[in-house]
Order: C-alpha cells, then structure tokens, then sequence
C-alpha cells in the first residue's frame, strides 16, 4: 500500500516538474522553425523544402506556407533532410544511472555522456530495461523487471521518461525450463480467467444485480499479463532460430497478445506465419546465424531477410549489432551509426523508405510510443534530426537535434567532429 | 555548591597562571585575509588563541613573541568540511540522532599530517545510509575529545542516490519531519498532573527543514541532483544546504545549479569533455555560472599535502584566486558551521594561520608554519 501511495506521489511530482519545465515562459508559448529543408515525415512522403514550425515541445505545422508566429527562432536548414529523431528499439546501459532501482524513472541520468553521442548520431528515443550492463535476460527476466522508453533529453530530467513499463519480457518461454513455460502459460490463463470476472463483475453491477459490498476482483500479481492480454503493452521475445520463432508464435496463437520477436535470423523462412500472428521484429540485418545443414528446411542468416519480411506485411525495426553506444572496439556497429545498419537492410533488397521507418516510425511501435514519436506531424513530439545528407548514406552527419522542442545537439559546437570542420 | 561555578574558577585559575600571556606578532608578511583583501606587507597579532589584529600598521606591544615572516604569505588556516579522518573506521551506523562527536578518536595518528598540510578544522561526518547522522567540526590537536572539538552538530549529512528505495527513504522521513513540524505548533495537551512535561529532544530533520540545521547531501552524479530536487518539490526549499560533488562531473548542471546559486564543495580536479581533448575546469565553471564553489580535499591523509598544489592547477587553468581562496578556507568554514570563528584573517577570530615561503598559486610554494588557536602545531625544519 505504502508504495502505491509513493507512486502516486511520484506521479504528482512529475506533473508538478512538468509545469516547471516551463516556468521561464508561463504565458508564452516558444516557436521554433526549421525553415527551407527536405521533410522527410516517414508517414506523409517527402516535403521539399518545407517548414517544419515547433511549439514549446510538439510540431504545431510542416508545411511551404506557414505562418511564423513573432519571436520565432528560426534555423536556415535549406538543403539539408530534416527528419525524425531515430528510435532504438533496444539498448543497454544508456540514460541510466548507477544505482539499482525498482524504478527507472527514479533512476534516470540525464547527463551521461553516451547521451550527448547518442544525439550526435541522431537518437532521439531509445528502449532500456532496469539493472545497466549484462545480457537482455539475467537482468530484465519475467515480470517483475522493469522496462521504459526514454528520451535522450540531455540535462533535463522533465519530460525524459516515455513510458515505464514498457514491454515484459518474455524470453524464458522459449529459454527457459519446462516449469518456466508451465508459469507463463498458467499466467496467461489466470489473467484470462481474472479478465471474464471482472467482465462478470461490471456487467452484473450494470444491471444492478450485484451483492451491495461486492469489490471488484483483482489482478495482484497477475497485472502485467492482463495488460498483456488487452493490447496495452508488449511482450519480448528473443527468437534468433526458427524453432523459437515457432514457439513463441504458438504462445501468440493461443493468447492473441501483442509481441515482439528480437534478434530474428531465421524469420525470413516463415514470414507468412509471422504476418497471420500479427508480432513486429527487431533484427539486425548484418547479424550472421549458421546454417544447420542437418535439418531438411531453409536455415541460417540472410541479408534478405528485412525485405523478404516487407513483402509479406511483417513490420520490423532495426538495431545495430551492439545495442550500446561503444565508445571502444570496432567502430560503425554501435548505436553511433543506427543509420548504418538500415543500410544494411537495403543491401538486402529493401526500399530505403522502410528502412528509415525501421528506425523511426517502426521503432516506435515496437516500443507503443508511436503515437508520439517516429514521424513529423502535427500534434506529435518535436524530436528532430537535421542531417547533412541522405539519412542512409555513411558520409552524413547529424547537424541538428532536437528532443521535446529543445536543441541539444549542433555539430557546428560540439567538439565531436572537429577533424571535419 | 552550585557546579556552574567549578569552569568558571578552572577558567580563573588557568587565565592568572599565565599572566599577561606573551602576544605574538607575525610580521613583514603578505596577508591574504580572504574576507578583508590582502595586506601587501602586514602584522598579524595574535593573543589568547584569537587573532588581535591584522593590518599594515599594527602596533607590536612590548613583550610580543615576534615570528618574522618577510617575503612569506600568510592565509587561514585550511577548513576540511567533509571528512572521516578522525572517525571509527567501523563505520557510524544510519540514524539521523547520531552525532559523530561520540566517535572522534583523538588518538588516530593522522593528525599530523593534516596540520603539515595546513588544515586546522574539520569536520567529521558520520557514514552510512542516505541520512546518516550529524557531523562536527573539530581542530587536530589536543589529546581529549573535549580538547579537540569546535562546534556541534555542523551539519546533516545525507547520501542521494538516484534510486527508488532512496528516494522514497528521503521522502518519507522529511514527511514524518513535517508532520511533527505541523504537530508542535498545536498547543500542547496538558501535561497529566505531577509529572511535568519533558521537552522532546529536537528532531534533526525537522531543523533542517525549518532551516535550524545545516544539511550536506552527497552526490556522485549530477543527475541525482535532479533527483533531490525531484524530492524536495513537495516541501519549502531549506535555504541551509550544500551539495558535496564527487566527481567533477557537476559542470554539466552549471546552468540549473547556478541560477538557483547553489552552494557545493567538490574536489579540486579538472574534468575533460568526454572522448575529446577538451579539458574543463568544472569548479571555475560552475562558479561563474553562479555557484558558491567550496573544496573537498579528500579522506586519504597521504593526498592532502598535494592540496594546495591541485588547487594551484585549477588556478592556473583559469580558476579566479579570490575563488580558489575562499573554496579553501571560509566557504567550507560555513559549510562546518563555524564561519564565525575561522575561515578569514579578522580580529576576533581564531588565530588559525598558515604561512607559507611563496605566492600559494605558484604551485611550489612551501607551508613554512602552521598556527593553531595562536600555538605553532607545525614547523617546517630546514
């Protein structure tokens, strides 16, 4: 009970830290415009040489003639491709600070310096889970971890957090022991059961046939799944092979959830089978799966993949070979160059319009935070990237970024591409 | 017999056993007074552990001990506002009540190399927990507990980390402050009869809400900062607080931490732009953005001789003196709630003094002598 009531405090203070946020400017709102460059919306074609017009913290209009209200702060983008901020679909380490927290909004380090290279390479949102470090599953397995969508909003602490939790992850049914898959089916069953009582209980007290002191039933433990159940979040699942591609989508089959597959290969050998279960996929075009020349059927990785996925409907977002930005090691497979990896998809066969959406609108949906961020329309978040070129060419560089309204990042002031100035 | 009296008589007797106890005079020396300026060539008297007076005329009375000091400097001694040398190295368990005056231990023997290094006051902090306890300000000599300690309690001393089970500790125990705030403004019930109502001893989370008691709250990264902030929105802002920075990191909160003037101790360390070559002087930073910058020279005894030259560095990368001054001396003497006794050169203050053979920015200067409550505790032999 205690801390529930510490969640709605918590709640309260980020409504309280969300009107401060604009307290320098109580009464008035602040424009931003992006003037003169090449809109690429993702969800409405490319706009050339548009305007893109900001109002505090969303995009008020993209268009050739809008009206720029007075004191609007205008930036000259002629030539350049304005775009959305990208999304990773997964990450690891990144926004969060030292301690371990039960929360991630508690947590949360706005003013790590993998944030600042996470903007220069024009990542505006990311997904991350509790714990910073290790692999996907000894720190976020089951239902009891936390996850949540971030905004690389460097220094400010408002407006960071998305939405927590984000996904459930849901690896152990296809890793896990017998006894794991027992909990997890029984789970689903449960919520189901918890879902036709609660349907019971409202339809009887509609009707006024209800007991007088009748308390709804509860969910407890079970929440997670019955969110699972109604659509309203996500499970993970981590299917590099066919095999578990086929047992999570048995699991899809008999509960009808909504899910995502991480880190396919093999998904380019069922892709119809995928489409009919509805889940989205996060791959990795570059990543390699060997053949398993024993089986009699099509097996191991294929540079094909994304675009085989497209033509058959399946919807995919795009991560890097290391979901992290790495600031050692081999450069062009980290987060730095997420751009890259869509690249790799079109080498595949892929247009290049779905690749962008690969990491931006795709993206989004895979985290549930499509409706605010991953295209440029009005009304949505005001998370911008102007770039200096094509968004899937390795020569071009992030110019500007933008996250909620805010410019956080300007190569021409950052010290990071000083050999290129 | 009335036991009030028994100091009073001791103080009697130990003032007549020394009659007319010799003044000392420091001359010739450039004096750094850190609230008063500087004195190009001055006299500093001292009598009775005070500070008599500093200036460029001082009359030197006859009988005076004169310590000639030509062509040396002479500044406060060094204030250490955050420290465990001096404590139990168990450690001090976590409640707010604890006091870390019942750990000092006057016989740890890294005393003197705190003095050799030109410190004169500390302050104890007792550890552990995100609230754990109240720190005391003391000088390094004397062999009594008694002997040693200046004031009590200097400050509460929290630990902010960004997490939940902290957040919600700190959040919780300031609620439970603020209820009993409410509590004892209510007019008492009346006390049952024959037994007179005992006055509760005073909650130290609520004084540092009412602003009665100094709080210092470690921070390790700027983004817990943010975080405290998160947990204080709910209650008035105490205006006696201090942040402790432990890495030089913070420069990154300049613009939120110096419009709101934030004071914060930090280390003496320069910081570098990640992943470029671009160094930054994170304490000149936030200063000019508006925060009161004090230094926190460190816990191990065998870096503290290296004090004077880490702050010499930061000076020489661009840190203004009159800062690098202050942050040594009467910013962390106010942090330790005894701004009015050291921290600055000013008759009627104690006669803490460091003087050393050169210019302190130069970075190769010497502590010559070291005074404490007027008695040399340090001498460099030649």
């Amino acid at each position: 009970m205690k801390a529930i009531n510490y969640q709605l405090a918590a709640i309260g203070i980020l409504a309280v830290t969300g009107v401060g946020a604009q307290e320098s400017s109580p009464a008035k709102p602040s424009y931003v415009a992006l003037i003169g460059g090449d809109v690429e919306t993702v969800t409405d074609g490319l706009r050339r040489g548009a305007t893109v017009l900001i109002k505090d913290d969303k995009i008020l209009e993209i268009g050739r003639d809008v009206d720029l209200p007075e004191g609007t702060v205008r930036y000259d983008v002629t030539g350049k491709i304005v775009a959305p901020g990208f999304v990773a679909a997964e990450t690891r380490g990144l926004g969060l600070g030292r301690a371990r927290s039960q929360k991630i909004a508690d947590a949360l380090d706005p003013y790590q310096d993998t944030i600042q290279l996470a903007l220069a390479s024009g990542i505006t949102s990311a997904y991350v889970e509790s714990g910073s470090g290790g692999t996907f599953e000894d720190r976020t397995e089951g239902v009891s971890a936390t996850s949540a969508v971030i905004k690389m909003s460097y220094g400010n602490l408002d407006g960071m957090l998305v939405r927590e939790p984000a996904a459930v992850n849901l690896s152990s049914w296809i890793s896990g022991t017998a006894a794991q898959r027992y909990q997890i089916r029984e789970s689903f069953r449960k919520a189901q059961e918890f879902i036709e009582k609660l349907k019971d209980h409202e339809s009887r007290k509609a009707a006024g046939k209800a007991r007088p002191n009748e308390q709804p039933p509860k969910a407890d433990a079970l929440e997670l799944y019955v969110q699972l159940l109604r659509g309203e979040i996500a499970a993970r699942m981590r299917a590099p092979t066919a095999d578990a591609t086929f047992a999570a989508l048995a699991l899809i089959n008999e509960f009808r959830f909504k899910a995502v597959l991480l880190d396919v290969c093999e998904a380019w050998t069922m892709p119809e089978e995928i489409s009919r279960a509805d889940c989205l996929c996060v791959m990795t075009p570059r990543r390699k799966w060997p053949q398993d020349k024993a089986s009699n059927r099509p097996s191991g990785s294929s540079i094909e993949q994304a675009a085989i996925l497209r033509r058959a409907g399946v919807r995919f977002a795009v991560v890097p070979l290391a979901a992290w930005i790495d600031t050692g090691g081999i450069a062009g497979r980290d987060l730095q160059t997420l751009p890259i990896e869509a690249a790799f998809a079109v080498r595949g066969g892929l247009d290049e319009r779905t690749a962008l959406a690969s990491i931006t609108i795709t993206a989004a949906e895979v985290l549930g935070v499509s409706h605010r961020v991953g295209s440029l329309e009005a009304g949505k978040d005001a998370d911008i990237v102007v770039l200096n070129g094509d968004p899937l060419d390795y020569r071009t560089l992030v110019d500007l970024t933008f996250v909620n309204g805010r410019l956080l990042y300007d190569r021409s002031k950052s010290p990071f591409y000083d050999h290129l100035k | 017999m009335r036991y009030w009296a028994i100091p009073a008589i001791l103080w009697a007797i130990q003032e007549d056993s020394t009659p007319g106890e010799p003044a000392v005079a420091i001359t010739g020396a450039r004096i750094l007074t850190v609230t008063k300026g500087e004195i190009v060539k001055g006299t500093i008297l001292l009598r009775g552990g005070k500070i008599e007076a500093v200036g460029a005329d001082v009359q030197i009375p006859d009988h005076a001990i004169v310590v000639r000091a030509a062509d040396w400097v002479a500044l406060p001694g060094f204030v250490h506002p955050y420290t465990r040398i001096g404590g139990s190295a168990s450690g001090s368990g976590s409640k707010p009540a604890h006091v870390a005056k019942d750990e000092l231990n006057p016989a740890r023997d890294d005393y003197r190399a705190v003095v050799r290094s030109g410190f004169t006051t500390l302050a104890l902090y007792p550890n552990g927990g995100p609230l754990s306890g109240q720190s005391i300000a003391y000088k390094p000599r004397g062999v009594t507990r008694e002997q040693m300690m200046l004031h009590s309690p200097a400050y509460l001393r929290m630990n902010m980390e960004a997490s939940t089970a902290v957040k919600q500790q700190l959040q919780s125990a300031f609620e439970a402050a603020r209820r009993a705030i409410e509590a004892s403004k209510k007019p008492p019930a009346p006390a049952p009869p024959g037994k007179p109502a005992e006055p509760a001893a005073p909650d130290p989370i609520a004084q540092f809400l009412k602003g009665e008691l100094r709080g210092v709250i470690e921070l390790t990264q700027p983004a817990e900062y943010l975080h405290f902030r998160q947990v204080m929105q709910e209650f008035d802002d105490p205006a006696q607080k201090l942040f402790l920075a432990l890495t030089p990191e913070f420069y990154r909160a300049k613009d939120v931490m110096g419009a709101r003037k934030e004071r914060l101790l930090m280390r003496p360390e320069p910081a570098a732009e990640p992943y470029t070559r671009a160094p930054v002087n994170a304490a000149a930073e936030l200063a000019e953005a508006g925060c009161e910058v004090g230094f926190l020279p460190g816990d191990n005894p065998s870096e503290l001789p290296a004090f004077l030259f880490r702050v010499a560095r930061l000076v020489k990368l661009g840190l203004a003196r009159e800062t690098a001054l202050k942050a040594m001396t009467i910013v962390p003497a106010q942090a330790a709630g005894v701004g009015d006794r050291v921290g600055s050169l000013e008759p009627g203050k104690d006669a803490d003094i460091v003087l050393l053979d050169a210019d302190p920015w130069t970075g190769t200067a010497r502590i010559m002598k070291v005074f404490i409550d007027g008695k040399i505790e340090f001498e460099l032999k030649p």
